[in-house]
Order: structure tokens, then sequence, then C-alpha cells
């Protein structure tokens, strides 16, 4: 919702800055997104949430600025010269849940042409195109006073006849924008005697539209169930500004100023119009009170505010106050209606950031145990020399079909992003091995996942783990461990050609349920890692294996490897063996140095630098020999 | 001597997360990822004619019984759990998850991301708690120099409702989590009485806080089974 400030200092004596405004209105729930300068103005874009449509026009947004700011609202005058006509309108609402407001004005003797500059300019600041003055009029009105107005030829309706009524199956009008709607029963519209005229709430009709040869208008502003609306703009994927304000609701006392000020305008731009008295056929408003314990206010919202100063802040946000009843204005009746809602109300003017702050006590932690359970296992895989990945729960069709699990059993999305992302993944068998293909590059893998997979009716909790190590012993280690059974699958051929994967590979998935309890001791160290940004090229991997003293920690190599260049983004030691054959006191470290450029691949040249320098290095430092 | 692998940055940031409230008594509770659409909205007092329904995108799941989705927030599992286990109060309880939005995907933007909800069912526990107790729990995370403010805003399951932002060193406010005083109705569907207790609740979309701390720049990193991501944790 985009406001003008100039257009709010016409309704509220404001002397802050748009920024200051903005940050205020911040804190006080309604976040400006952007601040933009248009000619003289500035204008605010605001995300106004779904339960205060009364802030969706100028109006509602000064109210609002005014309680902010303990100010008085300044009000309009407006002077109408009514008229007898002999056009007269006859309405007629045959469902009040539907419509419980229909105001209108018959104005003739109207000049349809080009709207004054002023007209355009907050026109097009909003985001309106100007289209003639009185369409014009009735969307500046619309975003001043936050009350829909339609206009109607007068002519093209016979007798002037309103009734308004909740469409049948299957009726069907054309709209403004030229489309054939067909609606149903939720969809409210307006007729005559002979035809539909009017998808009400959401876009008039084409057949009393105004045109240029437009003299005499019926002027509408209504008050429709906002349920109807909803549907029957979600029904048709149709969102007007009309339907976006009936949806979260309208003042229903509004009306009549919506009219008379547009009425207003019009008068004072085509000075030759003729003013109909005001028609008002309305269901009689029934207030909105609410019983209040203002300690219960205080208890929920950790203040301790006195009765008096409740009130006040009440009242300065135009609730009514009978001692404990608490009368909301018409405006707010679709949001404030427990309450809690007045509680946030008195929170939200006493400053959310002024209440007492306090603190949960330290306790004995609890037994977690199926959320250790997960963590210990992550541990146990993370010692074994296991990554761990996340994978999608989305999978390809073709894989399921390939692993030969029956897609009858499996579950899909109905919505989903795209085809090959229809499925929910029914083992992880499909995660990792589609992780496997998305490291064509790595030296080995050896990964796994914990994740939820979905099969049979079932959503259960999975161990997947893959390695291309030949013979799987590091799996057959960890199955070992875990007391599991489980089969170590190769994968079929015709699924790694269909995921080009060119390496043997190994896997086992284990339903968590079978797993024993393990020990209770995760890890509980976080090191402050600041991650190096991955090139869109594939990286350059090259091994190095080094002689040196066996007290020598391989962490130091591998941070000392890494400081040396900035291209080399990873370091990783794949082999740490001791042995008399490289010499007393000696062992054997051998990393596999990962290295990138972000912008472009890695050149023969300058690997070939970066190389000599780590050897150079490390031989020296550590007296090392690099091994052949 | 064998090398070490790695554990995902999620599964490190949710420990060192999470820490804070177990050292608070907090049980651990995880739901499914599939949850009907009554757990997912309903429950939480956001009913099907109203524009509130339409904050989060849903990935609709086919079913054959009654409309089924991804979970949209771990929010939806608190509840199942709290009302079909009838945990009775007072109780404090953290439901860290996996969490689905259909939504377009870029830098800042991810249909799979995970969430820590959170939930303390008390006689007086009032938002004085809930703004000190998550004002403590960003600091444990980022750092005691960081600056914080809270807004008030609207999530339907919550009534006062809040978003709370962080400053760091540089110097932008960004919005970290929507948090408030447990909608009455919300707790009632949990099977609680409103009339007896109150609750503040919170969820966190903890993909963005792992990438503000290892400085990552594209959540779509976190799935994207990239060695080289992974390697660097």
């Amino acid at each position: 919702m985009k406001i003008l400030y100039n257009w709010i200092k016409e309704f509220v004596p404001l002397n802050v800055k748009p920024n200051k405004l903005s940050h205020d209105l911040s804190l006080f729930g309604h976040e400006v997104e952007k601040i933009e300068k248009y000619k003289k103005d500035f204008v605010l874009d605001f995300e106004i949430t779904p339960n205060r449509g009364d802030l969706l026009s100028h109006i509602g947004m000064s109210r609002e600025i005014a309680s902010l700011y303990n100010l008085k609202m300044k009000i309009l005058s407006i002077k109408i010269n009514e008229n007898k006509l002999s056009k007269k309108i006859n309405i007629n609402i045959l469902n009040y849940d539907v419509c419980q407001r229909f105001t209108a004005r018959v104005i003739d003797n109207i000049q349809v042409k080009e709207s004054p500059q002023w007209i355009k300019d907050r026109l097009i600041a909003y985001g309106f195109r100007p289209i003639n003055n009185i369409v014009d009029i009735t969307n500046y009105v619309m975003i001043e006073t936050g009350q829909p107005l339609h206009a109607f030829d007068y002519n093209k309706i016979s007798n002037g006849i309103i009734k308004i009524r909740n469409a049948k199956h299957n009726e069907s009008i054309v709209t403004l924008d030229g489309k054939n709607r067909i609606l149903n029963e939720d969809s409210i519209v307006i007729e005559d005697r002979k035809k539909i005229y009017d998808l009400a709430g959401i876009m008039g009709g084409y057949n009393s539209e105004i045109d240029t040869k437009t003299k005499t208008i019926v002027l509408q502003g209504a008050i429709f169930n906002p349920k109807h609306i909803r549907r029957t703009s979600k029904k048709l994927k149709l969102i007007t500004d009309a339907s976006y304000r009936y949806e979260r609701g309208v003042d229903f006392n509004g009306t009549q100023f919506g009219v008379d000020r547009a009425t207003f305008i019009i008068q004072s731009i085509c000075k030759k119009s003729i003013i109909s008295k005001i028609y008002d056929v309305k269901s009689n408003y029934k207030e909105s009170k609410i019983k209040v314990d203002f300690n219960k206010i205080n208890n929920l919202i950790g203040t301790n505010l006195k009765e008096t100063e409740i009130k006040k802040i009440l009242t300065s946000l135009n609730f009514k106050v009978n001692s404990n009843i608490i009368t909301v204005p018409s405006y707010r009746i679709n949001d404030v209606k427990i309450w809690q809602d007045i509680a946030e109300e008195v929170a939200r003017k006493f400053g959310y950031n002024n209440i007492r702050k306090l603190y949960l006590k330290k306790e004995k932690p609890l037994q977690n145990n199926d959320f250790s359970q997960k963590e210990n296992l992550r541990d146990l895989l993370f010692q074994h020399g296991f990554s761990e990945v996340y994978s999608y729960t989305f999978c390809d069709e073709k894989l399921i079909k390939l692993l030969k699990f029956n897609l009858n059993n499996c579950r899909y999305v109905i919505n989903s992003i795209s085809p090959e992302n229809k499925y929910l993944r029914p083992s992880l068998t499909i995660s990792l091995l589609s992780a496997v293909a998305k490291n064509p590059w790595a030296p080995e893998i050896n990964i796994f996942e914990i994740g939820k997979i979905f099969y049979n009716n079932k959503e259960k909790w999975q161990l997947g783990i893959v390695t291309t190590n030949k013979k799987a012993e590091n799996i057959k280690e960890i199955l070992l461990k875990l007391n599991i059974k489980n089969e170590i699958m190769p994968v079929p051929q015709n699924t790694l050609d269909y995921l080009k994967i060119r390496k043997q590979i190994k896997y086992a998935v284990v339903d968590l349920i079978e797993i024993k309890k393990l020990s209770n001791h995760y890890l509980d160290h976080f090191p402050n890692i600041e991650y190096n940004l991955i090139s869109d090229y594939p990286p350059t991997i090259r091994d190095l294996a080094f002689i040196v003293d066996k007290k020598i920690d391989s962490n130091l190599l591998i941070n000392d490897i890494k400081s040396l260049n900035k291209k080399i983004f990873l370091v990783e030691l794949f082999d740490e063996f001791i042995s008399d054959k490289f010499g007393k006191n000696k062992k054997n470290l051998a990393f596999h140095i990962w290295m990138q450029n972000i912008s472009s691949p890695m050149k023969d040249k300058e690997i070939k630098t970066i190389i000599n320098k780590i050897i150079c290095f490390i031989e020296q430092k550590y007296q090392a020999k690099l091994r052949g | 001597m064998k090398t070490k692998g790695n554990l995902h940055p999620i599964t490190q940031f949710n420990r060192e997360a999470l820490k804070y409230f177990i050292n608070r008594g907090f049980k651990i509770l995880e739901g499914n990822e599939i949850e009907s659409e009554w757990y997912n909205f309903d429950a939480l007092n956001v009913p099907t004619d109203h524009p509130s329904r339409d904050l989060q995108d849903t990935f609709w799941v086919k079913s054959k019984k009654t409309p089924e989705a991804l979970r949209v927030h771990t929010t939806a599992s608190e509840s199942r759990i709290i009302f079909e286990r009838k945990i009775k109060p007072p109780f404090k309880i953290i439901v860290p998850g996996r969490t689905f939005r259909n939504e377009r995907t870029d830098a800042t933007h991810e249909h799979t991301f995970n969430q820590i909800d959170g939930i303390v069912v008390d006689k007086n526990i009032n938002m004085g708690h809930l703004i000190g107790t998550l004002e403590d729990w960003m600091k444990t995370v980022f750092g005691k120099d960081i600056k914080i403010r809270t807004r008030p805003h609207l999530f339907p399951f919550v009534e006062p409702g809040l978003e709370m932002d962080v400053m760091l060193s540089d110097g932008k406010w960004r919005e970290m989590l929507g948090a408030g005083m447990a909608h009455p109705v919300v707790l009632k569907n949990m099977g609680i009485d409103p009339e007896k207790w109150q609750a503040i609740m919170w969820g966190a979309g903890i993909d963005r806080y792992a990438m503000i701390k290892y400085k990552i720049r594209d959540i779509r990193k976190f799935h994207s089974q990239d060695l080289r991501f992974i390697k660097q944790f």
C-alpha cells in the first residue's frame, strides 16, 4: 500500500520528516518497505497486514499517525449542492448477508474528460493509470478514504433499477476488461430488469461502463461480505483494488463519506453537474463491544499500567471506553474481536520495546531420546569420515522407477514446482545417488543423510550411506557398530548411466527405528567457520603427500596450505599413515587440494605455480619431504 | 588414524541454537513433514475465507482422505503433538524441523528450509518473558554486541504478535523471527484452557541464521548436495 506524504499532511498536522515517520510507523506495526521521491512528494510503500484493511487509505493511515503522535485529525469540509432530479434509482438488496449497505447518488449533466493534473499526479504516484475524470475520481477517493467506489452510466441501466443479489450457478457477466466471467452462488451481482451489469465489489460490467458520451452517472459506495468477495476473486483469479479492500473489510460507517467526497470533487470539476439526494439502503449496524479485565491485560503484555493509563491509550486509538466495556471503532470490527486484541493495542501504544524484559531460568536438561539418537548417529558417521548432505524431499519419477519402487505407493505433490519434483522420495537411496551425480569431480565420495522418506502410506526416518570405497569397508564397519545386518548394495548400471555417474558406488539404507540406542554424547563444539564462495566452474583437485615427523598435527599443514593462496578453498586430509618405511618416527600425510577461480576455469600455469609454492613452503617449514 | 567427515552446517547451527533451550529444560519434539490442512491452518486460527491464509504458499500432497500438505511451519507439528499426546501445562517445548513453501527460489528464497518453533505454557508467562528470552537467545547465537528491536506484527496464531529485528556489525536491521502470545483459539485447539493458561510462542527460520553466521550468500547451497560446500564445514 502506497501513501503520499503530502497527502497525509492534509489530514494531520505532521511535522516529522518521511524517514522518521516510516521508522516510527514500523515500530507501531506498519513496516515501510521503501520511500521514493515523486515530483515534490514522497511515496511510502507499506506492508499492511491482512487484518488492517482500515489502513488501506490516506485517511486510515492518517488516523493511525494521529494516534501514534497524539495529534488531532483535521476535518475535511464537504458541501454538496443537492437538487431535485427526475432521474431516480431504486435500490433493492435481496440478501443483506452479502450486501450490508448500498449508498449512492445520481449525478446528471457531467462531462467525461481528462482529469486535472493534481489528480493525475497523485494517481500515478500511487500506481494507477489515469483514464477519465469520473473513473479517476472514484479511484482517488478510494485511496483517500478507503471506500471503494464505482460509477455506472445511468442511461445504460433500465429504469434506474439496482437489484443486488447472489449470482446463480453458471450465470455470466462481461467485466470492464472485456472478459466473460462465469459465476457461482458465492458471487454478488447487480441487475436491472434485463441484465446483470456489475460484478459487485470486484469489477464493473462492460455494459454499464462510463464512456465519453456519458451524461448521467450513478455513483456507488457499498459494503459487501468479505468472504463472498474473497471466494469469487479467488475463483476468477481476479484481484482488483476494490476486491483487495473488500476482502479485508471496509468501514460500514464510511460509505456516505466516500460517495460525498467523490461527489464534491466531481461538482468542483464539472461545474454544471446536477446532484441528487443521497440514497442509502442498509442493514442495522451492530456495535462491537468487548468486556475487558485490566489486570488480565497487564498480565498478558507484562506491564503494570493503571486503569486510567489503559483507558487513555484506548481513547487515543478511537475506542470508546465505558468502565470495562470497550466499543470498537466501526472501521476495526473485522480485526479487534477479543480482549487479547485490545491488549495488543495497549502494548503497541505503550511500545513493545518499553516492556520490561524477563528471562527463563536455567534448568537441568531433559532426556530428549529421539532427537539425541539422530545427533549421536550423525556424530558416529562424522567420526568415520562421512560428510552429511541435506537433499530435497522432492524427487524424479524416473529414478523411482529405475530403482524399482512402486510408483503407486509413493506420495506426490499436486502443485509441484516442476514435473521432476512431483514425487516425495520413497527412500534415501534416491537422494544419495543424486548427491553422487552432483559431484563428478570429487576424488572419493563418502556421504550420508538422515531424513524423512515417504512410502507405503508411511513417513519414516531413514539413514542413508554411500561410498566410492571399492569394498565398502567403511559402511560395513558402521553397520557392525550399529548391530544392523542390512545389505550393502551396488547400484544397477542403468541407474548409474541415467545419472551419468562414472564411479562404482555402494550404499546402504537403514530405517532409524531399527537402530539400538546409541550412547549419549554428541559433539558440543561450534567452530567459527567462515565459508568461501563457490565458483560456477568445476574445481581443480590435486593430491599431494608429504613425509613428516609423526608428532606433527595435520591441521597445521591444512591451515598453512589454505593460507598460501586464495584460490585454494579446501584442503582435505585423505590419508595419515605411520610406518618405519618412511624413516624412524615419520608418517605420511596425503591431501586433496581443491582450487578454483570464482569467475573462470583454472589455467594449467597457475595450478603449477600454486602447487610448487605449497611444496616449497611445506618442505621448508616442516622439514617435510614430498612423496613422489 | 581416520580422517573425519563433515556435519552439515544446518546440523551444526541447530545444535548451537537448540542448546540454549535445552539448558532451560525444554523438551525437544519433532513431527511429521506431511501434515493435515487442519493442523497447518485451521487449528492455528488461519481460517479458509481469510486473506491471512495467503501468507504461506503451500505444497498440497495428494491424499485420499482429508487434504494434506507439506507443513508450512513446525507450529503445525507443535499443535498436533500437544493435542494428541494430551501434554498438560505447564510445559516448555521446542520443535525443530524441515518446512516447505511453494515459492520461487533465488539466493534468498528457498522452498525447503528449517525452522525452530517454541512454546512455553504457564500461568503468568507474558510478553516480557517472550521478548527477554528471544533477545537472550539471539545474543547467545550472534554475540553480545548485536542490537535488537521488536515490532508489532500479525501472525494469526498469536495475539499480541511481534517480529524481532537484529542489527549486526553492518548496521542493517534484519527481520529474524515471528512470535507472540498464543491466541486463545490456538490454545483451545491444543487442548489447553485459555481461561487458565497463557503461552509465549515463536517460530524462527534458521537457514537464514546460518547464512549470517557462516557468511553464506545463497540459501540454495544448503540443499545443493555440493561437496565443495559441505566439506568446508
